[in-house]
C-alpha cells in the first residue's frame, strides 16, 4: 500500500509518535505523584497567554483566508501527468494577465504525485477565481478556456479535469451567518445545560465556556498562521471542538462536585485533588482522540487534511484548557465570589451598626451568620451518587496485588 | 442483575450485530444492504437550485413558492433525469425553496446544468400588431402535449425536428386555434425564445404536429425529453454546482477507509495494552459500536448518505466512545484500590462514572445537533453522523460493555484483580 508520505511528513509522524509515548509516560507518572496544578496556575496561565498571543498575532498579521464556501467563485481542479516546475505565484500572475476578466486568481499545486485508481500518476493543480463585479461564478466556457490556456503554457501534456466547483453569493452569505449563529447557539445551549446540571451555579458553565473561547481563539489563530482556508469543514471542526472541550471540562467538574461532598478541604484543595484524580483519564482520552486525528491527518487524503489539522489543534488545546485553565479559573471565580461576599457582608454589618447606633441598641446582629457561604458549597443534585466513599488519595491497599506503582 | 438477564442481554446484542452483518454480507451480493455513498466518495455532479418567485402572466400576481410548487418541481426533475438513465439520482428538498440534485457518474457540469435550468415551457403564440409593434400573445402552452419524439427534418442536411402528439383535450384546443389562425403565423416559443414561426396552411385537427428549428440530434433529444417531463411551475436559479471526478472520489473513499481502520486499530491496541481484560472488552464493544453505526445508516427512511465529512464524524465519535470506557475503567481501578471485589468494583465504578459520561455525551450531542440545524449540506452529514455516534456510544459504551464484563466475571470466573488493572 502506497501512502505517498513525503520525508517531512514521515519525520513529523515520528515526532507525533514520540510525543504520544511521552504523554503516556507522563500520564503514568500522574498515578504516583500528586501535583499542585492549582498552586502553579500562574505558570499555566503564562503558557496559555503566550500561545494566545501567538494565535492572535497570527490572526492580525496573516489574517484568515476564506475558502470558496465563504467567498463564492469557482475552483477548477485538474491533474497534470508530469510534475509542474512553475511556482504557484508565477502561474497566478500569468493567468491574471492572460484573463483580465477574472479576478482573485489563486493557484495551488499538489505536493506529491498522486496515483489514480487506473494506475496513472498525476499532480493536482487547483485554480480558483472569481468573475468581475456581481458575477461571482465563472462560466463553463471560461473554465475550459482557462484549462486550455494553462495546458499550452505548462506544456506537460494533457490536463485531465478532476472537478469543478462553483458557489454563488446566496450560499456564501447564508454560510457565514449560519456559522456564527451555530457557534453562539452551541455556546448558550451548553452553558444552560451545565448550569442546570451543576445546581444552578453559573460559575461552572462560565469556566467551561471561558476554556472553550480559549480553544476557539487558538484554533482560529493557528489556522491563520498555517495559511489554511476557512471553509465549512472548518466550522464543523470548530463546533466539534466546542463539544469536546466542554465535555472535557465537565468531566473534571463532575469530580469536583463529588469531592465537595466527600471531603472537607478548601475549595482550592478540592479542585487540585479532582484534577489529580481525573488526570489519567484526561491523558488517555486525549491520547485516543489524538491518535484518530493523526491517522486522519496523515492518511485521510488531501481533502481531510486541513479538517484533521483543525481538530488536532482544537483537541490538544481543549485538553490543556480543561485541566490547566477551566479548573484554576473555577478557583479564581470562587475567590472573587468570596471576597465579594465578604465585602458585602462587611458593608451590611457596618450599615446595621450604623442603624443600631442611631437607635441606641447593642451592635450584635445575629442574622449576619447567613452571609458567609461555605466556599464551593453546592446543593444536592440528582446525578452524582453520594455514598461517602473515602477520598481516593487516602486509599487503602486492597488485599489483591497491585502491580504498577 | 441475575445471570439469566445477562445472558438475555448478550443474546440481544449478538442478535442485532449478527442481523446487521448478515444484511451486509450474508445473502447474495445483489440483495445485500449497501451504504449510500455521497458524491464526494464516488463521482458525479451536485447542483443546488433555488425556485424563483414568478409573476403570473395573466393575473400579474406573484406566485409564492410553497410546498406544492416545490413537490411539483421535484416530480418534473425526476422525470427529466430518469430519462438519462443513471441510477440513484438524488433529488431532495432542502428548505422550502431549495432543491438539491445529485447525479452520480455524470461529470459534464454544463449538460447537467442545462438539464435542470430549463423551465421547459412550450408556448404557441399569436402574432398581433399593436400600434405598429409586433406583439406575441400566448394562446396555448405545452401542458397538453402527450408525447414528444424526434424526427428527421428535411433532406440531405443533418437537422432534426420534434414531433408531438396532443392529448384529446389538447387536440380540440389546438384544432380550434389553428382553425382561427389559418394563413397567419403561429409562433412556437420555448422558454420565452422563439423556435419557429410557421404559417398555418390549414386547420390541424389530428392533434399532432412538428416543430422544426434545425436542431442537432442531441438538441432535439434533450428538448423532447424536457417536453415529455413537463414544464417546471416556476423558474429556477443555480446556487451551487460542482462535479467530482471518479479519480478524486475513489481516492477519497480509499484513503478515508485506510485512515479510519488505522485509527480504530491503534486505539483498540492501546486500550488492550493499557487496561487488559476491560481493554479487550472495550475493543469488542468498539467493534459492536462500529457495526451498529453502519446498521443505523441503512435504516430505510433515515436516508443516510455517507460523505467524507461523515466518515470523519464517525472516526471522531470512536474517540468519544472510548472516552466513556476510559472513565469507567479508571473508576473501577479506584474502587479496586479501595478494597472492593472485582464484581463490586465494576458495579460501583460504572455507576459513578455514569454522570460524567452522560454530561460529556449531552454536550457533544448538543454541538452536533446545532451543526445539523445550521450547517451547510456537507456539514449536515458530519453533524448527523456525530449525533448518531454519540447516541449509540451511550448504549454500547455503557450498556454493552457492562454486559460483556459481567459475562467475564460471572460466567467465565475471570475475577483476578490484576486482570482489571488494580
Amino acid at each position: 500500500m502506497n501512502f505517498n508520505l513525503s520525508t517531512p511528513e514521515i519525520i513529523s509522524l515520528a515526532l507525533w509518535a514520540v510525543a504520544l509515548v511521552a504523554l503516556v509516560l507522563w500520564g503514568q507518572s500522574c498515578r504516583k505523584k500528586h501535583r499542585n496544578f492549582v498552586g502553579n496556575r500562574k505558570i499555566y496561565y503564562t503558557i496559555s497567554a503566550i500561545v494566545l498571543a501567538v494565535a492572535l498575532g497570527g490572526l492580525l498579521v496573516k489574517g484568515l483566508k476564506f475558502g470558496l464556501d465563504f467567498t463564492g467563485g469557482t475552483i477548477v481542479e485538474v491533474g497534470a501527468p508530469q510534475k509542474v516546475s512553475a511556482t504557484t505565484g508565477e502561474l497566478a500572475n500569468w493567468l491574471n494577465q492572460r484573463f483580465p476578466d477574472i479576478q482573485d486568481v489563486q493557484v495551488q499545486l499538489g505536493q506529491t504525485m498522486e496515483v489514480a485508481p487506473n494506475g496513472k500518476s498525476y499532480q493536482k493543480i487547483l485554480f480558483r477565481a472569481k468573475g468581475q463585479g456581481d458575477r461571482v461564478e465563472l462560466e463553463p466556457e471560461e473554465c475550459t478556456a482557462l484549462t486550455q490556456a494553462l495546458q499550452e503554457h505548462l506544456n506537460v501534456g494533457e490536463l485531465v479535469p478532476l472537478s469543478i466547483t462553483s458557489i454563488g453569493p446566496t450560499v456564501t452569505g447564508e454560510l457565514k451567518r449560519g456559522a456564527i449563529l451555530a457557534l453562539m447557539v452551541a455556546l448558550i445551549l451548553q452553558l444552560l445545560y451545565i448550569t442546570l446540571r451543576f445546581g444552578n451555579q453559573m460559575r461552572y458553565g462560565l469556566a467551561a465556556d471561558l476554556a472553550l473561547v480559549h480553544d476557539v481563539v487558538i484554533m482560529t489563530g493557528l489556522y491563520a498562521l498555517a495559511g489554511l482556508q476557512v471553509d465549512s469543514p472548518w466550522v464543523a471542526a470548530l463546533l466539534t471542538v466546542a463539544g469536546y472541550s466542554v465535555m472535557d471540562s465537565v468531566v473534571i467538574f463532575d469530580r469536583i462536585r463529588e469531592q465537595i461532598k466527600s471531603q472537607k478541604g478548601t475549595f482550592e484543595k478540592v479542585v487540585n485533588d479532582s484534577l489529580n484524580q481525573t488526570m489519567t483519564r484526561s491523558v488517555n482520552t486525549t491520547l485516543t482522540t489524538v491518535i484518530v486525528c493523526v491517522a486522519l491527518y496523515f492518511f485521510g487524503g488531501v481533502t481531510l487534511k486541513s479538517f484533521a489539522f483543525a481538530l488536532l489543534v482544537g483537541i490538544i488545546s481543549g485538553a490543556y484548557s480543561s485541566i490547566f485553565v477551566a479548573g484554576p479559573i473555577l478557583v479564581e471565580i470562587d475567590g472573587w465570589a468570596r471576597r465579594r461576599d465578604a465585602t458585602r457582608a462587611q458593608e451590611r454589618r457596618a450599615a446595621a451598626e450604623e442603624r443600631a447606633r442611631e437607635r441606641g441598641v447593642s451592635s450584635t446582629t445575629p442574622q449576619d451568620e447567613h452571609d458567609y457561604p461555605t466556599p464551593g458549597e453546592l446543593p444536592e443534585t440528582s446525578g452524582g451518587a453520594s455514598m461517602g466513599a473515602p477520598a481516593p488519595r487516602a486509599r487503602r491497599r486492597a488485599k489483591g496485588t497491585r502491580r504498577r506503582a | 442483575m441475575n445471570k439469566n438477564q445477562i445472558l438475555i442481554n448478550l443474546a440481544i446484542i449478538a442478535a442485532i450485530t449478527a442481523a446487521i452483518l448478515l444484511g451486509f454480507f450474508g445473502v447474495s451480493p445483489e440483495n445485500s444492504l449497501k451504504l449510500k455513498l455521497g458524491l464526494d466518495l464516488r463521482s458525479g455532479t451536485h447542483i443546488t437550485l433555488r425556485l424563483l418567485e414568478v409573476k403570473d402572466p395573466e393575473t400579474g400576481e406573484v406566485v409564492r413558492i410553497n410546498e406544492e410548487i416545490r413537490n411539483r418541481s421535484i416530480q418534473v426533475f425526476t422525470r427529466r433525469l430518469n430519462a438519462i438513465g443513471t441510477s440513484e439520482i438524488l433529488i431532495a428538498p432542502a428548505g422550502l425553496d431549495r432543491i438539491i440534485v445529485e447525479i452520480p457518474e455524470m461529470t459534464d457540469l454544463e449538460k447537467a446544468k442545462d438539464l435542470v435550468k430549463k423551465a421547459g415551457r412550450l408556448e404557441f403564440k399569436e402574432k398581433r400588431l399593436v400600434d405598429g409593434a409586433v406583439e406575441w400573445r400566448t394562446r396555448m402552452d405545452g401542458r397538453y402535449i402527450a408525447k414528444a419524439s424526434v424526427a428527421k427534418q428535411g433532406m440531405g442536411d443533418d437537422s432534426w425536428a420534434i414531433e408531438f402528439q396532443m392529448t384529446s383535450k389538447g387536440t380540440r384546443v389546438f384544432g380550434d386555434l389553428t382553425t382561427e389562425l389559418v394563413n397567419q403565423p403561429l409562433g412556437i416559443f420555448f422558454d420565452n425564445s422563439m423556435v419557429s414561426e410557421p404559417v398555418v396552411r390549414e386547420p390541424i385537427t389530428g392533434g399532432s404536429g412538428q416543430i422544426s428549428g434545425a436542431f442537432t440530434l442531441q438538441e432535439a433529444n434533450d428538448l423532447a425529453n424536457i417536453l415529455n417531463a413537463g414544464a417546471l411551475p416556476v423558474d429556477v436559479e443555480i446556487l451551487e454546482a460542482y462535479t467530482v471526478s471518479p479519480t478524486l472520489g475513489e481516492d477519497s473513499l480509499r484513503r478515508s477507509q485506510i485512515a479510519s481502520l488505522l485509527g480504530i486499530g491503534i486505539v483498540m491496541l492501546y486500550m488492550l495494552f493499557y487496561y487488559r481484560m476491560p481493554g479487550l472488552v472495550a475493543a469488542v464493544a468498539l467493534v459492536v459500536y462500529s457495526i451498529w453505526v453502519l446498521g443505523c445508516m441503512v435504516i430505510p427512511g433515515l436516508e443516510f448518505v455517507l460523505t467524507l465529512p461523515g466518515i470523519a464524524g464517525f472516526v471522531l465519535s470512536i474517540g468519544m466512545a472510548v472516552d466513556a470506557n476510559v472513565l469507567q475503567f479508571e473508576r473501577v481501578k479506584e474502587e479496586l484500590w479501595n478494597g472492593r471485589s472485582v464484581r463490586a468494583a465494576l458495579d460501583h465504578g460504572f455507576d459513578r462514572a455514569f454522570s460524567s459520561i452522560l454530561d460529556g455525551h449531552v454536550t457533544t450531542f448538543l454541538g452536533a445537533m446545532v451543526l445539523f440545524w445550521f450547517g451547510a449540506s456537507s456539514v449536515k452529514g458530519f453533524g448527523i453522523t456525530l449525533m448518531l455516534g454519540t447516541a449509540l456510544s451511550m448504549v454500547t459504551a455503557v450498556w454493552v460493555t457492562r454486559q460483556l464484563l459481567y459475562f467475564l466475571t460471572d460466567f467465565l470466573k475471570i475475577d483476578d484483580q490484576s486482570m482489571y488493572g488494580a
